[in-house]
């Protein structure tokens, strides 16, 4: 017996073919392939989408870009007349802070400000909750912190006031318990909704005055 | 559709001789099956490509799978083991019985690319420097793989066995 014998010999234990082998071959074949054409299909589909949404970001980036190359006379007394207006701007309790490089930065959110004057007409530390109020983010938070210099605040949302205890320790310590509501600023005029513990939700009215928002009155 | 019954005459025609290769390839009937199913998926997916020439497709994809352990192992999620799990005690109870039980365990313990050294020279009848090309290695790595493979496969069979001591 030669080698050849050897394996043939072996080779006699192999399976014999299903006879439906060519059907599932071609079956599983055609799936395959209609899963690549759709893969092929859904990554272009992406790449268009893609593009739907960057190019037209990049467009106006162009345009706008054309616009400052149109008027740079325009943009630059702009510019100025903002720079020469903006130390009027600063009000009791929206202290600029000062950066690392030596320059003052002003909160870039105007709301700061006006919540700042009008939470400055309740004396002690503070416990806000701002479940009201979205989009007052850990950087208002801080503006806000630096706006009332000398005041303990504390930040609570309408959840964890309620379920943390948060609240009650904020009465032992005597703070006021203040809800923030939504702040406006329509040119020299804000208006802001405080709510205070025990008493009924009112919208303070500020004007914009010798560089500082004041609170008027209430009628 | 031409296409497609020319790929089901060439299935028809080589699947039993394309099933012999894989099963002396792999040493495992259910392994066979599986390995030439999806070489014959793949050789359906290039048919234009290869229909000058489907055997020698479909059979580098045989040996080209097979004779990655690694490869064949991740693909059936199977973990290979030292004793087979219907033997007791280590003993295949049938040895006495079947003489060709420790011819074919002798060939499922020769390693992969050993086995396909033995059987694409040995059986298909290739040349030294066709196999070697067909694994990707030396003509003298498949001269050396080939005899020490043919060596364990006539001590298992038991009687002195004819043929190219040199590969």
């Amino acid at each position: 017996m030669d080698d050849k014998e050897l394996l043939s010999l072996l080779a006699g234990d192999a399976p014999e073919p299903a006879g439906n082998l060519a059907d599932t071959v071609v079956r599983t074949g055609r799936r395959v392939r209609t899963r690549r054409r759709l893969t092929t299909l859904g990554g272009a589909a992406a790449v268009l989408v893609a593009a739907g949404l960057v190019l037209p970001q990049l467009a106006g980036s162009g345009s706008s870009a054309d616009k400052s190359a149109a008027a740079p006379a325009a943009a630059s007394a702009e510019q100025e007349k903002n720079l020469a207006d903006a130390p009027a701007k600063r009000v009791p309790g929206a202290a600029p802070t000062l950066s690392g490089d030596g320059t003052l930065a002003m909160p870039a959110d105007p709301r700061v400000a006006v919540y700042a004057a009008a939470l400055a007409t309740t004396s002690g530390d503070l416990f806000l909750v701002d479940a009201t109020t979205p989009g007052l983010d850990k950087e208002f938070r801080s503006a806000l912190k630096a706006a009332l210099p000398g005041r303990r605040i504390h930040f609570a949302s309408a959840r964890t006031q309620t379920t943390s205890g948060s609240k009650d320790a904020a009465k032992t310590t005597g703070a006021a318990i203040i809800t923030l509501g939504e702040a406006t600023v329509t040119g020299d005029t804000a208006s802001v909704l405080l709510g205070r513990e025990g008493a009924a939700t009112a919208p303070i009215t500020l004007t914009w005055a010798d560089g500082a928002w004041t609170v008027e009155p209430a009628p | 559709m031409a296409e497609e019954e020319a790929f089901r005459r060439f299935v028809a025609e080589r699947s039993a001789g394309l099933l012999r290769l894989a099963y002396l390839l792999t040493a495992d009937r259910a392994g066979a099956e599986d390995l030439v199913q999806n070489a014959l998926v793949k050789a359906y997916l290039r048919w234009r490509k290869i229909e000058t020439n489907p055997e020698a497709y479909v059979r580098r994809v045989l040996v080209t799978v097979a004779a990655d352990e690694r490869r064949r192992a991740h693909y059936r999620h199977e973990t290979a083991v030292d004793v087979l799990p219907e033997t007791r005690d280590g003993a295949d109870p049938y040895a006495g019985i079947d003489g060709n039980v420790r011819l074919r365990a002798a060939l499922a313990s020769l390693p992969a690319r050993q086995r396909a050294a033995v059987v694409l020279r040995h059986w298909v009848g290739l040349e030294v420097a066709e196999v070697a090309e067909l694994l990707g290695c030396s003509a003298v790595t498949v001269r050396s793989q080939t005899m020490r493979g043919l060596e364990k496969l006539r001590e298992a069979y038991g009687v002195p066995v004819e043929g190219d001591a040199h590969g």
